[in-house]
């Protein structure tokens, strides 16, 4: 029996056992890494380019619709304000690069005339979901490093 | 118009990742992509007007 089939019971179809196709785990954590510092590159690492460029850009895409309705990031280390700060900062760092790139430089963190905009809460919300998306996005592509999918 | 045209905006964007990450094939991705899609949509059009209505 070779990797990832199935073996069936002639007569009756019945699935007697299954044996389940398993890649390289260490190299998985990579693509998982990979995949969430820059968004699409854990698919695009995999040569699933399609589904890469499509995740990349929607999670790059949605970053950006964030911070032109001015929304703000919220700072991971800043635990003055409770922890509700910080939980949407976890959120934040999921976009990887995107907001490491700028908390080094300092833009979109706790800008107050963003605050005054129409469509500041538009812009949180765009810039946590741009997050939270690519975290799901880094899971997809451990598991297809790990053999779980195709 | 605006609120209804920035909702589908994210609907869309949410729809294409969670379509993309379903392990199904190519069109069940597109089809579930589009339910998700419009359930966002119909969701977020139907609680606002829920809320827009509330004394």
């Amino acid at each position: 029996m070779r990797s990832g089939e199935t073996l069936r019971d002639g007569e009756r179809g019945t699935i007697l056992s299954i044996e389940v196709r398993r890649g390289n785990t260490g190299q998985a954590y990579l693509y998982a890494a990979l995949g969430w510092l820059i968004p699409g590159a854990g698919h695009l690492a995999q040569k699933r380019w399609g589904r890469g460029l499509l995740f990349g850009g929607a999670v790059c895409l949605m970053f950006i619709i964030g911070r032109q309705f001015g929304g703000n990031l919220q700072d991971i280390t800043n635990g003055s304000e409770g922890i509700l700060p910080r939980v949407f900062g976890a959120f934040n760092l999921g976009t990887g690069v995107l907001y490491l790139g700028s908390w080094l430089s300092g833009v979109g963190f706790g800008e107050a005339d963003d605050a005054r905009r129409i469509s500041f809460e538009y812009g949180n919300t765009f810039l946590m979901v741009a997050g939270l998306l690519n975290y799901l996005v880094a899971f997809d592509a451990f598991d297809i490093g790990v053999g779980r999918k195709k | 118009m605006r609120h209804l045209i920035v909702i589908c905006v994210f609907a869309a964007l949410v729809g294409v990742v969670f379509g993309g990450i379903s392990n199904e094939t190519p069109r069940e991705q597109i089809k579930y992509g589009a339910q998700v899609f419009a359930k966002f949509a119909l969701f977020a059009f139907v609680l606002g007007w829920v809320l827009f209505l509330l004394p």
